[in-house]
Order: C-alpha cells, then sequence, then structure tokens
C-alpha cells in the first residue's frame, strides 16, 4: 500500500509527541536535547508531508531552512550543557535548580 | 491679566518653584531656595485671591470658567484635557490652599533653618502645593486622580524627609496599603461613572460633562445596586483613605514623624481635605445615593467619636493632634453627609485655620524644648514662650467650639444641620455633641499640660527653652487672627438675620450646591446653647482636672483601672462630673487607643492584607521551584488547555 | 547569458534599510572581532559600529513616508509598512541604548564587550527581521535569529552559576516553544497550502464563507503558533522561564530581554494575528481574554514578594504582557494601543534596568531591594530617574505608564471587555504596591554600601533623557499615540 500523507502526518506526530514526553519527563540534558531535535524533524516531516500533498515545494524549502536552525541550536545547545557540566559536574536537569521562586 | 491665565499660573508656579529648586537647587543655596519657595507661593496666592476675585465679578450663574492647557490624551470616545476649573467651591480651595500654605512656608523658613536638606525639603513642598492644586482645580475626574496620586507621593517624601527606621517603616506601610486601597476603590467608582455615561453614547469623566448627564447615571445599575450608589460609594471609600476616616485612617497618627511643618499643611490644611473636596464637589452623585449619604455622615460621626476618645490618652502633642484632626474630619463628613456641603466646607476652612496653627505651634514648642514631643514632660511654658501661649490658646479655644471664634460657628453649624437636615437625626447630633465636649477636654488638657501649671522638665532643659524667632511666630499670629474673627465667614443663621449681615460662604457657594439649605428652624437658638454649654463643660472640665488638680498622665505601662483610681484619689466625692464622665472616658481613651487602635485595627487593617497577600504571593511563586522541566510541563500544559478549549468549542 | 533579474528594486532597498543596516552592523562587529587584537580596541570598535548601525537603521526607518502604502518584498516574504518603521525606530533605539547603559556594567559582570555587542546586535537584526515578516518561514528564522543569540548571552557571564543555569533554561524552554511553534506553522500550512500571512487570511476569509466552520487541523495549528508567539513575550501560562531567566542572567543581558525581544515579540504577534487571523473572531478573542487575564493576575501576584529586583521586574513584565493584550481588543483602534504600550513599556523596563545597572554594589551587580536602600541620599539624580521608570512601569501619573495604560484600558472598555478592563485597572492599582516598595526602600531606608562612583556621566545622562522622555510622554503623550495608531490601524 503507497502511504498516503496521513501516514506520514501521524508519524509525525508521534515523532513530535516523543518530543515532547522526552523533553517533559527525561533528566538527562543531552536527551533533551536529542528530544527537541525530534520535535524539530516531526515538524519538519510534516512540511515534507503538506508539501507533497498540495504539490508544492513550499514546505520541502521550509523544511530545509529548519534543518539548518536546528543545527545550529543543537550547536549552541550543547555549548551551554558542556559549560553547566564543566562548572556543575552533573548533567541532570533537576540539580540545576538555584533559581526559584 | 485673564481669569484663564491667573488659573493656570496659580497651578504652575508652584511646580516652578519645585523645579528650580529641584533642579538648581545647589546652585543658588539653601537660604535663597527658601526664599524663593515662599515667593512663588506668595505669587500663587496673589494669583488665586486675584481670580476668585475676578470670579466675583461674574454673575452667579456663570461663575464657572475654566483653562485649559492643552489635550492631555485623546482615546476617541474618551478624551481628557489637562484643564483647570475656577468655581465658587474650588476658589475657596485654593485660597486656603495657597494662603495657609504660604504662611507654613514662611514658617518653615525657621523651622528648618539649621536642616541640611532644606533645599530638597521646599522642592516638595512645592511640588505638594502643585499636586493639591491640581486636584481641587482638576475639571475632570483623571486629572483630580494626578493630584491625588501626586499628593500621595509628595506625602510619603515629606513624611519620610528624615528617615527613622522604626517609625518610618510601618508608618510607609500602612500609608501604602490603605493609599492603595482607597485609591483602587476611587478609580473603580471613576470608572463606572464613565461606563455609565459611556453606554448611552457621550462618555465622559469631566466634571462639567457628569452633571449634564447625571440623569444617564441616576437610570443605570450595576448588577442589582443603582450605579450612583456603587460609584458614590466607591468614592466614599477612597475618600476615606485619603482624609483618614474609620477603616483607614491607621496611617495618618503614624505620619507625624516627619517635620512638624509637613504635617500643618498635608495633615490640617491640605491633603486630608481632598476627601472632603471631592464629596463636595459631587454632591448631586450623593443627592441621588441617600443611603451612602447616610454611611458618609455615620462613619464621619463615629470617626469624630472613636478619635476624639483616642485623644483623650495620648501624650506625644503630635499624637494628639493627629486624632484630633481625624475627629475633625470625621465632623467634616458629618456635614456633608448630611447635606449641609456648606458647612462642611465651611469647618474645612477654619479648621484648616486652627489647626493649622495647632501644629505650627506644636512644632514651636518641640523647636524651644529641643526636641521633646511627650507633654507629661512639659508645662510651665506660658511665660518662655509668649507669642506661642497665646496663638495657641486662640486655637485651642477656636476648636474647641467655644464662641465667639471660627471653630464655634463651623461646628456648630453641623450640628445644626446634624440635627435639622432632612438627612439627619437626633442620634448623629448626639454623637457630634458627644464629640464635642471630648474635643474640648482634650484639647485644654493638651494645652493645659503643655503650658500652665509647673515646669515637669529637668531644671536645664527648662532654662534653654526659648521662643521661637519671629518669622515662626507672625504666621502664628495670622493664624491666630484668622482663627479668630474666621467665624465671620458664615454667621449662623439666627445672628446673620439679626444684624443683617450677610452669610457670605453660603451664598458663594450656592451656585455649587444647589441643594436648598435647611431652612432656619426654630430651634437654632436651643442648638447653639447646647453646642457652647458642652463646649465650655468639656473645657472646664479639662481644666479642672489637669489644673487644679494638676493631674499629670501616668506612664504608659501603669495599668490602672478605673475602680482603683476613684479608691485612690479622693476628690472623687465631689466632683460627680468626674466619676461619671472624665474618669470612665479618659479610661475609654486609653482602652481605644491601646487594645482596640492598635490590636484590633492595626492588626486587621494593616498587617492582615498585606500577610494575605504574601501568602498569595508565596503560593504562586512556590509554583516556580527551579525545575525546568516543571515550568515545561506548565507551558504544554497551557497548550493541552488552548488545543482543548478549541476541541470542545468546535463541538 | 541570461540576465539574472533580481526580484529587489530600489523602493525595496530603502524598506530594507534598517534591516540591512543591522545585519551588515552585526557583520562589521564580527569583523572587528578578528582585527583587533588588544581587549580594549575591540570592545570600543564593536560598541562603536553597533552604535553607527543602530544610528542607520533609525535613519533609514524614519525617511519611510508614513502615509504610504505597505510593499511587499521578497516576494511576499517580507512586508514593510508604517508599522514596521514604528518598531525600526523603536528597536533602534533600544540597541542604542542597550549598549550605550550596559557598557560600564560588562565588566563588573565579566562579560567581554566585543562578544556581548556581536551577540546583541545579531540578536537585534533577528528582531529586525520579525517586525516585518509577512510569512511564516521569515517568522521562524527570524525568531531563532533573534533567539539563539540571547541563548548564549545569558550564559556568557564568565564563572556565574545563575548565569549559566538561566542560559539553559532559556534554551530548553525556548527550543521547546520553537519547536510547537514550528508544528503548528506546519499545520497551518497544511490546511492553507501557503505560507504566506495574506495567503492564511485569504483562506479564512473563503474558508468561513464556504463551511461555516474553521478546520480543526487548522484551529490547531494556530494554536500551536500562539503558544509559541506567548512564551517570547512572556504571557502566562507561558510566563515560567521569565522570572529565572532575567534574575540568572547578567543584568545587560536582562536589558536586552525585557526591552528588545519583548518588543519584537509583540510586534510579530500583532502582525500575525492581525494580517493571518483576523481577530475578530469570538473564540479568538477568548482565548487572548484569558492569556490577558491570567497574565495580569500571576503577575502581579507573584511580583509581590519579591525581595529580588530583577525577579520583581521579571514577574513586573509577565503582568505587562497582559494589558498589552488588553490593546488587541478593540481593532483597529486597540492595535495603536497595542504599539503605543509595547513602545512605552520596553523603554521604561530599559531604563529601569538600565539604572539598575548603574548602581554598584561594592563592585557586584545590584540585585536585591536591600542593595538599593538609601540610594536616594547618596545618588538622589540616579534615584529620581529610576523612580521616574518604577512610577511609569507602575503606571502611575504623569508618566508615559500611565498614558499607555489609559489608551489601552480605553481601548478595551470601548470594545465592550469592560471586566477585563476593570481587572486590569484593579490588577495595576495593586500591583503599584511593589514597585512604590522600590521606591520607597531607595528614598527612606538606611543607605546601603551602593558606590556607583566608576560611572561615567555618560550613562546618567542617557538615563536621564530617557526618564525626561518618559515623563514628557507622560504629559503630552498626543503624538506617541498619533504615530503608534497611524502604524498599527493599517494593519488590520
Amino acid at each position: 500500500m503507497t502511504p498516503a500523507p496521513i501516514h506520514y502526518l501521524v508519524v509525525s506526530a508521534l515523532l513530535f509527541t516523543t518530543g515532547v514526553v522526552g523533553v517533559l519527563t527525561r533528566r538527562n540534558m543531552l536527551v533533551i536535547l536529542m528530544a527537541i531535535e525530534l520535535m524539530l524533524n516531526g515538524a519538519n516531516l510534516a512540511f515534507v508531508a503538506f508539501s507533497r500533498m498540495h504539490h508544492q515545494l513550499d514546505g520541502q524549502v521550509v523544511s530545509v531552512f529548519v534543518m539548518t536552525v536546528a543545527a545550529a541550536e543543537a550547536a549552541i545547545g550543547l555549548a551551554i550543557v558542556v559549560q553547566l557540566f564543566r562548572q556543575r559536574g552533573t548533567v541532570r536537569v533537576d540539580e540545576t535548580t538555584l533559581l526559584r521562586g | 491679566m485673564g481669569l484663564e491665565t491667573l488659573i493656570a499660573l496659580v497651578v504652575l508656579l508652584p511646580l516652578a518653584g519645585a523645579a528650580l529648586n529641584g533642579f538648581f537647587g545647589q546652585l543658588h543655596g539653601k537660604r535663597l531656595s527658601g526664599y524663593l519657595a515662599c515667593a512663588v507661593m506668595a505669587a500663587s496666592f496673589a494669583c488665586a485671591a486675584s481670580a476668585v476675585a475676578g470670579l466675583s465679578g461674574l454673575s452667579p450663574a456663570s461663575r464657572s470658567v475654566t483653562s485649559v492647557l492643552y489635550t492631555w490624551m485623546d482615546a476617541s470616545s474618551l478624551r481628557v484635557e489637562m484643564a483647570f476649573t475656577l468655581d465658587p467651591l474650588s476658589g475657596v480651595m485654593i485660597l486656603v490652599v495657597t494662603g495657609v500654605g504660604f504662611l507654613i512656608h514662611v514658617y518653615s523658613l525657621g523651622y528648618m533653618a539649621h536642616d541640611d536638606g532644606r533645599v530638597r525639603y521646599f522642592s516638595y513642598l512645592n511640588l505638594f502645593v502643585f499636586f493639591m492644586l491640581v486636584l481641587v482645580l482638576g475639571a475632570s475626574m483623571p486629572v483630580m486622580f494626578l493630584g491625588w496620586e501626586g499628593v500621595g507621593l509628595c506625602s510619603y517624601l515629606l513624611i519620610g524627609f528624615w528617615f527613622e527606621d522604626a517609625a518610618k517603616a510601618t508608618a510607609g506601610k500602612k500609608a501604602f496599603l490603605t493609599n492603595r486601597v482607597g485609591d483602587m476603590f476611587f478609580a473603580l467608582g471613576m470608572f463606572s461613572l464613565f461606563w455609565a455615561t459611556y453606554q448611552a453614547g457621550s462618555g465622559t469623566l469631566a466634571f462639567a460633562g457628569l452633571k449634564a448627564n447625571k440623569h444617564l447615571i441616576e437610570q443605570a445599575t450595576v448588577g442589582a445596586v443603582p450605579l450612583a450608589t456603587f460609584a458614590a460609594l466607591c468614592l466614599f471609600i477612597g475618600a476615606t483613605g485619603k482624609s483618614a476616616q474609620i477603616p483607614l485612617y491607621v496611617w495618618l497618627p503614624d505620619a507625624m514623624a516627619g517635620p512638624t511643618p509637613v504635617s500643618a499643611l498635608i495633615h490640617a490644611a491640605t491633603m486630608v481635605t481632598a476627601g472632603v473636596y471631592m464629596v463636595a464637589r459631587m454632591s448631586w452623585l450623593y443627592q441621588m445615593a441617600p443611603g451612602v449619604m447616610e454611611l458618609v455622615a455615620w462613619i464621619g460621626a463615629l470617626t469624630a467619636l472613636f478619635a476624639a476618645a483616642i485623644g483623650l490618652a495620648a501624650t506625644d502633642i503630635k499624637k494628639v493632634l493627629a486624632y484630633s484632626t481625624i475627629s475633625q474630619l470625621g465632623y467634616m463628613f458629618l456635614g456633608v453627609g448630611v447635606g449641609g456641603y456648606v458647612a462642611g466646607i465651611f469647618h474645612l476652612v477654619t479648621h484648616a485655620f486652627f489647626k493649622g496653627l495647632l501644629f505650627l505651634g506644636a512644632g514651636s514648642v518641640i523647636h524651644g524644648c529641643h526636641g521633646n514631643q511627650d507633654i507629661r514632660k512639659m508645662g510651665g511654658l506660658k511665660d518662655k514662650m509668649p507669642w506661642t501661649f497665646w496663638t495657641f490658646l486662640v486655637a485651642t479655644w477656636a476648636i474647641a467650639g467655644l464662641p465667639p471664634f471660627a471653630g464655634f460657628v463651623s461646628k456648630d453649624e453641623i450640628l445644626y444641620e446634624a440635627y435639622n437636615s432632612p438627612h439627619g437625626s437626633l442620634a448623629l447630633w448626639l454623637a457630634g455633641v458627644v464629640a464635642a465636649v471630648m474635643t474640648a477636654f482634650y484639647m485644654f488638657r493638651l494645652f493645659t499640660l503643655t503650658f500652665l501649671g509647673a515646669p515637669r522638665m529637668g531644671k536645664k532643659d527648662f532654662d534653654h527653652v526659648h521662643e521661637s524667632p519671629a518669622v515662626m511666630t507672625v504666621p502664628l499670629a495670622v493664624l491666630a487672627g484668622l482663627s479668630a474673627v474666621g467665624g465671620a465667614l458664615n454667621l449662623p443663621g439666627g445672628i446673620a438675620h439679626a444684624l443683617h449681615l450677610p452669610r457670605v460662604l453660603s451664598d458663594w457657594l450656592a451656585p455649587v450646591f444647589p441643594v436648598e439649605a435647611t431652612a432656619h428652624a426654630s430651634n437654632e437658638w436651643a442648638l447653639m446653647g447646647a453646642s457652647v454649654l458642652v463646649a465650655l463643660a468639656g473645657t472646664l472640665g479639662a481644666l479642672h482636672v489637669y489644673y487644679r488638680q494638676k493631674t499629670v498622665p501616668v506612664a504608659d505601662n501603669a495599668r490602672l483601672t478605673v475602680p482603683v483610681r476613684m479608691a485612690r484619689d479622693k476628690f472623687y466625692v465631689d466632683e460627680a462630673y468626674d466619676i461619671l464622665i472624665v474618669k470612665p472616658v479618659r479610661g475609654l481613651g486609653r482602652f481605644l487607643a491601646g487594645p482596640i487602635d492598635k490590636r484590633v485595627i492595626d492588626r486587621v487593617l494593616a498587617e492582615l492584607p498585606p500577610a494575605v497577600a504574601y501568602w498569595l504571593s508565596a503560593r504562586v511563586t512556590s509554583l516556580q521551584n527551579g525545575n525546568v522541566q516543571a515550568y515545561a510541563v506548565v507551558l504544554f500544559g497551557g497548550t493541552v488547555a488552548i488545543l482543548a478549549y478549541l476541541t470542545l468549542y468546535l463541538r | 547569458m541570461l540576465p539574472i533579474v533580481l526580484p529587489v528594486d530600489t523602493g525595496d532597498l530603502t524598506a530594507l534599510g534598517p534591516l540591512l543596516a543591522v545585519l551588515i552592523a552585526a557583520l562589521g562587529v564580527l569583523t572587528v572581532d578578528m582585527t583587533f587584537e588588544r581587549e580594549e580596541a575591540r570592545g570600543r570598535w564593536s560598541f562603536i559600529v553597533g552604535l553607527v548601525g543602530a544610528g542607520l537603521a533609525a535613519g533609514c526607518a524614519s525617511l519611510w513616508q508614513w502615509e504610504a502604502p505597505g510593499r511587499a518584498i521578497l516576494g511576499g516574504a517580507l512586508y514593510a509598512d508604517a508599522f514596521s518603521s514604528f518598531f525600526d525606530v523603536l528597536l533602534a533605539t533600544l540597541l542604542g541604548l542597550t549598549l550605550v547603559v550596559s557598557w560600564y556594567c560588562l565588566d563588573r559582570v565579566k562579560v567581554k564587550p566585543a562578544e556581548f555587542t556581536g551577540l546583541a546586535v545579531l540578536s537585534f537584526s533577528g528582531m529586525f527581521l520579525m517586525v516585518r515578516a509577512a510569512d511564516m518561514l521569515t517568522l521562524f528564522l527570524a525568531i531563532e535569529l533573534m533567539s539563539l543569540p540571547v541563548y548564549v548571552l545569558a550564559g556568557l557571564s564568565a564563572g556565574s552559576k545563575t548565569g549559566r543555569e538561566a542560559a539553559l533554561k532559556y534554551f530548553v524552554l525556548g527550543s521547546l516553544a520553537s519547536a510547537i511553534l514550528l508544528y503548528g506553522m506546519a499545520l497551518v500550512y497544511g490546511v492553507t497550502a501557503s505560507l504566506g500571512y495574506t495567503d492564511i487570511a485569504g483562506y479564512l476569509a473563503t474558508a468561513s464563507r464556504e463551511s461555516g466552520v474553521e478546520n480543526p487541523l487548522f484551529l490547531a495549528g494556530l494554536a500551536l503558533m500562539l503558544v509559541g508567539l506567548g512564551f517570547k513575550v512572556a504571557a502566562a501560562p507561558f510566563h515560567m522561564w521569565t522570572p529565572d531567566v532575567y534574575e540568572g542572567a547578567p543584568t545587560p543581558v536582562t536589558t536586552l530581554m525585557a526591552s528588545g525581544v519583548r518588543a519584537a515579540a509583540a510586534a510579530a504577534l500583532l502582525r500575525f494575528l492581525a494580517g493571518a487571523v483576523l481577530l475578530t473572531r469570538g473564540h479568538w478573542m477568548m482565548l487572548v481574554w484569558a492569556l490577558a487575564a491570567l497574565s495580569m493576575i500571576a503577575g502581579n501576584v507573584g511580583a509581590l514578594a519579591q525581595t529580588n529586583v530583577k525577579r520583581l521586574l521579571a514577574y513586573s513584565g509577565i503582568a505587562h504582557a497582559g494589558y498589552m493584550l488588553l490593546g488587541l481588543f478593540a481593532l483597529p483602534r486597540g492595535a495603536g494601543g497595542f504599539s503605543m504600550y509595547v513602545a512605552v513599556y520596553a523603554l521604561s523596563v530599559l531604563g529601569a534596568f538600565g539604572a539598575l545597572q548603574w548602581f554598584d554594589d561594592r563592585g557586584r551587580e545590584t540585585v536585591d531591594i536591600e542593595d538599593l536602600a538609601g540610594a536616594g541620599k547618596r545618588h538622589p539624580w540616579m534615584a529620581s530617574v529610576m523612580t521616574v521608570f518604577l512610577l511609569s512601569l507602575a503606571g502611575i501619573p504623569p508618566t508615559a505608564g500611565f498614558a499607555a495604560k489609559w489608551f489601552v484600558f480605553a481601548a478595551a472598555v470601548q470594545a465592550g471587555y469592560v471586566g477585563l478592563a476593570l481587572l486590569g485597572v484593579m490588577t495595576s492599582l495593586f500591583g503599584a504596591y511593589y514597585y512604590l516598595r522600590v521606591v520607597i526602600a531607595m528614598w527612606m531606608d538606611e543607605p546601603a554600601d551602593i558606590s556607583g562612583a566608576d560611572q561615567s556621566p555618560t550613562t546618567g545622562l542617557v538615563l536621564g533623557l530617557l526618564a525626561l522622555a518618559v515623563l514628557f510622554i507622560g504629559c503630552f503623550p498626543g503624538w506617541l499615540w498619533f504615530l503608534a495608531d497611524l502604524a498599527s490601524s493599517k494593519l488590520v
């Protein structure tokens, strides 16, 4: 059976949701970064699927841009994580709770 | 010079003074800053006087001149102009504010002569007068609100002028809270009035506009409550905050921490009268809400009683005057509450004279006694400070309500209205009378303990006591003169009629208050007699207790109950008056000042709401536990909520 | 030989002027960084380039014909009109001011001026892009261009624990919000088959005529986009990052976040909502209503118990996001109120943070209310300036904040949303308490150990002028209202 756009959409939704769950529940910062990437790629997939559905290129163009941005974001995110690790010696997100109230 | 220009000058001159002293004060030096401030006030008063004179040249029906500076904000249907309206009512107010203000400025030249911060002081003082003038001359509610907030801000600055931690911290907190609550209600009332007119398409907040549209307000409702009642009530609650009535009066006694001329200006003559002025200005609104009027009168009466009772037991000269102010403000509200608007304003004017004088005199005493404010440690100052003594006597005479000075005339007028007005009642009159007795009593108590009898301070201190310089005593004299003859402004109906003299203030204010003044009733003389009697009673009682018997208030920690004192003191037997009235009332005063005022009211009003607010805040901020995933959960939760809402809505 | 046809003409270039100026300035700063060897030279020159860029941007923006209709540039990716010019001028001013007031504080917080300037100008170029974005791709790119440098800036303070934590939190939550935004954009694209705002608006217009009910997928997409944009504006319930990040980041960075990021995000939000969504739809108003009310309450209540000034200003910013949203009602008039409020708020908060930077607590950053105690006695000028900004934030006349609130509340009332306006009035009067607490602490408490002696008069002068401007706007708000109205009313 040929995958119809709706299948892609379901997959993208699943990816996105998995990403969200990852951000909300995993305590390792690197895993959170990965989860964010998952979310972004879920959205990408949705863009591409819709683009195909409408027989346009717009969505795919967006997708390329997003990939670039995601890469930049990941780089910055990793830099921040590394910085934090150097200072605190941990990558667990529930141990960075100095700022509160 | 045109009337409009004069009006604008009255307001802008103090602003200019404040700016000049504020920005360039360091350049022209401390001495000049004081003179500049006084000169500005004199000029403002001169403009005010000319403006009022010009106003009187117009026919009574057209005595309302508006000076528009510019359009402040224009949000299509709601235009607010920076405009000032001079009419008989605001005319009276500006004369009082600039006139008494000028005298206080002159006095300050002497009082603050050794203070390093006097440039700042004079700048703030001028700024305060500016905001007060904006308040009373404002042609619309937002401009009045500008003045309302402005005087509040300036009063914080002036009260805290000498930073003394503990006293100022609590004073600050209380002043905040009560003013905030009051202002919120003021804004609410303002809002509702706008809403009522806006609904019908003629949204306005100008006083003239609101009055012209009062039929709209009359018909509008807020839920089940008539809008007039709602608005009047909200505005009144705002007034209780500014004018220190129950339940929002708690800030005033603590505000005595500032320099005494500040207390004279702000807490006697100007800011605290803003509430009374506002009720008078909106008299047509209050006429539509008789229930609220009754509330106003009752709160005024109860405050007058309550504060007077506390004044009976106070031992700090300024605190006594503070409670006295609260009490007299209560009289003013009693007056306007029963529809005696002229009476209320009249008392406002005379109160500015004698209370201003009392505060300035107290300042002179404190100045002469090198900072001592405890009346238990005074006494015998009569010969050492003659000017202060005599002027203080005049003021005390006036506030006690003894004829023929101004206080008697205005207070009597209020009591007359309380008894005879359709809104008044016997109960209100009685409350006023009892408060009058107490007023006479505690004022003469203050006077006696301070000036008469043998000195109670150490000999060395007593030798250093000196009279204040002329720059301080001349204003005292002027105010004393005004307190003495001020009654002529509005002679009681019967006397005016008999002598064929006009009732100046009543006639002048007639265009503003279309309400028919209570017609001359036959009981006028009887009531007048009653007023005189109670004033005499209080005065003599005080003189007896404190002069003849040489009683001195005991130290705070000595808790003496009434029976014990009765037993101990042998003179009681032949003065039934003492037993029946004086002692119990003083004990009541002590009780009210102690447990009730400090524990109940302070706790409930000044400490509970902040505690609740802080608790709420702590609850809200406890959500911020620092865990970024918790935040993410909230963010996502919000997202889900929005999605759910949209999906459900579609069903 | 194929002639190369660029879809750009001279008119477009003028319209793009401000954006180009800032972009070039950003590249200029990077170049400066590479050129100079010595730290101070780098810092000084990058600073100058940044200021020049800001000046040029402002200049270009003011050349725009305000009455002229807008024009689409680059095939509809950008839209230049009076609205973008208004915000260009605002953003340029904010950039210039941020650089000037932060200059002396950067050493104290151990941030290298060259790095700060470079990242700040880059972020601002993203902001300039945001205010003229006319399709979703550009919007996304602009948001990322704006945000990524700020994530870095937050953690730039050497050795600061709170800084790095703030950077992490901002990054995680920001990326989460961006991803949600992106997914929303995907859904919208999927339904409307277009990325541009006008096309989306066109879809909505036809859709309602045909089916009468909007596509649920579309609504979901718009909702997600609202979440993403609301995050940047710090509206509740997307506000949890604000207190922590504002507190943890070094104060110069917080200044940038509170003024620039907020202003750009608000502008983008308005452009999107007005241009694409046609805010007059009933259920959208309910949503905005709920967001506004929640923000006002959460912000004001949360601020009460704060003792840290930066945190206090953060919570207050959340409340201000609520007041801003009020202006979204009663379009098109309300849009003017919205823009004016954003401008006034951005200037006031920049002044407040700027003044905070001026005060120096024994060589460290001033952060707590106690640190400011008695400032009135030691530094009366700066304390007065700070007071003006705090009063403006509190909405007390005669400052600009009062006028802005007035217009916004009036707009809400005129649209019939009386309850919300009332809530706004009540909460802002109530909230004035925490601002006044700081004012009182400055003027009436015993002086803490504040020096402020290292500051050059320039910073003080600039802040003083800003304070005067705030007072001026408060007394004569008409011209700003006129400009904001002119700029925004054409959006719808």
